[in-house]
């Protein structure tokens, strides 16, 4: 039985976003014998698509259109589903972004079709993809599978990895026109809140703040140690709220989910809503001052002490340790 | 909390088990006729958070969407969103009707005041079975299955760094570096 799956990439400044790249891993995964790359925006898309080639697609098809020069569900929607009927895939793969959350549902609704969001984990049990997805604020887990329609799922970034890049590798990059109209929904503007620098939701490394932080100012401290460890900067609601920070850096229930390599929590308690939000990431270390704090259930290594003075400690050794590397 | 009515769709007896999309089409069944100008509902559920129902609902009415919205203007038919988008806002400029997923940040939910509770009792509450809306199970049968639930393994017990901060610094660099490979 042949099993096509297409990939729905996603790029960010005329770049192709890792997890798009973690989604053609998960197309192998569920035994694709033919992984179709999506490529949609504006402009000239055939780069992109030769990326996605690299990381393993057998070819790409790209639609461009001035109306997809930023992304609306509406425009979207439409190149998406024009590629999906011409492909009549039996699977649909897109990273769970905000991007993905929100065009996934439109398609599968048109396409009458099961969706599994927010993936972490797949088998393949008697030709059928398993998907395993945190519920509950990642407190448990459960295994879904689709029963009418296609496997269609997305999947949490920094969770199923990349294949290796292989430049030798080749395929086609087809562009389809597509006439992308009637868009009722216009981005008349766009507001960068974040500063320039790692993407929190795939990022490998992540440095965090929490009320203990206590001001604005504390949280350069731990800009300097992400800026040597090539880290993103989060924060607890605690310290959104107080506005040591925008809650474009919340990580938990109600802000973002992160699964880094290395999560340094410095000053944060680890209310069961912040861990809901980072509590799957592989390492997490926790400085605190209290040694009581919850942070500590989760943390594999918990430094116990002022932050204030800890952490400028910390950048200090890492850039001796960067230095002696070179 | 200031409604001025309610409806519960209870499909306890008629239903095993449901998914956003069984959720999406019964909202769709009940909204269908009633012309609602804004439907305003969550980003996420709690339990699932899968985030698919408004969307799906969206869709099945044939009006458009919006989610994660932190802001909320309306003059006339003319409507104006600020919409979340990992540290981006995005300025959305729409039209009424609409569907709409709320993101914290959006409104300071009000406390239930005493008078509201009392006036609460008095406000109309519907409650309808799938039956009143001309489904059936088949209409709504769910399109993904669930087919096991466990909780992730105990975590080991982290270990607490000892010595003084410059000891515990070096130690942890150590660690990093060398047992856990992340630098």
């Amino acid at each position: 039985m042949s099993n096509k799956v297409l990939v729905i990439g996603e790029s960010r400044d005329g770049e192709l976003r890792n997890v798009s790249f973690e989604a053609i891993a998960a197309a192998k995964k569920i035994n694709a014998d033919e992984i179709v790359g999506v490529v949609l925006g504006a402009g000239d898309l055939e780069a992109q698509g030769e990326e996605m080639i690299k990381y393993g697609a057998d070819r790409v098809v790209t639609v461009a259109h001035d109306n997809l020069t930023t992304y609306t569900s509406e425009g979207y929607g439409q190149a998406a589903l024009a590629v999906i009927n011409d492909e009549s895939p039996d699977g649909i793969v897109m990273g769970h972004t905000s991007i993905g959350k929100d065009l996934t549902p439109k398609l599968a609704s048109k396409l009458g079709s099961g969706l599994v969001s927010d993936v972490v984990e797949i088998d393949v049990d008697d030709d059928k993809a398993v998907f395993t997805r945190p519920i509950y604020s990642g407190k448990a887990f459960e295994k879904k599978i689709v029963t009418d329609g296609i496997a269609f799922f997305t999947i949490r970034p920094n969770n199923i990895a990349a294949l290796e890049r292989d430049d030798s590798r080749s395929g086609d990059v087809t562009s389809k026109e597509v006439d992308v109209t009637d868009i009722r929904t216009i981005i008349k503007d766009v507001v960068r809140k974040a500063s320039e620098g790692v993407d929190l939701s795939e990022a490998n490394i992540i440095v965090a703040g929490g009320r203990g932080v206590k001001s604005k100012e504390g949280f350069d401290s731990l800009y300097e140690l992400a800026d040597v460890l090539g880290a993103a900067v989060g924060a607890s609601r605690g310290a959104c709220d107080a506005e040591y920070c925008d809650y474009s850096l919340q990580i938990g229930q109600t802000g973002k989910v992160v699964t880094p390599d290395l999560y340094i929590a410095v000053g944060i308690s680890g209310a069961i809503q912040h861990l809901a939000g980072m509590s799957n990431s592989k390492v997490i270390v926790a400085i605190n001052k209290d040694s009581e704090s919850n942070i500590f259930n989760v943390a594999d290594y918990g430094l116990v002490g002022d932050l204030f003075e800890i952490v400028p400690m910390l950048t200090e050794e890492i850039k001796r340790l960067k230095k002696s590397a070179l | 909390m200031g409604a001025d009515k309610a409806v519960l769709i209870n499909t306890e007896d008629d239903l095993e088990e449901g998914d956003a999309f069984t959720t999406a089409k019964i909202l769709e069944a009940y909204f269908e006729g009633k012309e609602a100008d804004l439907i305003l509902g969550g980003n996420v559920a709690i339990d699932e958070a899968s985030g698919q129902v408004g969307p799906r609902l969206a869709e099945y009415l044939g009006i458009p969407y919006v989610t994660t919205i932190t802001d909320l203007k309306i003059e006339g038919e003319n409507v104006t969103i600020e919409k979340d988008v990992e540290g981006v806002v995005e300025i959305v400029e729409t039209s009424l009707p609409l569907l709409v997923t709320c993101q914290q940040g959006l409104n300071e939910p009000r406390y239930p005041s005493l008078p509201g509770i009392m006036k609460a009792k008095k406000k109309p509450l519907e409650e309808l079975e799938i039956d009143d809306l001309d489904l059936d199970e088949d209409d709504v049968a769910a399109k993904t299955k669930t087919i096991d639930i466990f909780l992730p393994p105990e975590k080991e017990a982290g270990r607490v760094l000892e010595g003084d901060a410059s000891e515990q610094v070096q130690e942890l660099v150590s660690i990093l570096k060398n047992d856990e490979k992340v630098l």
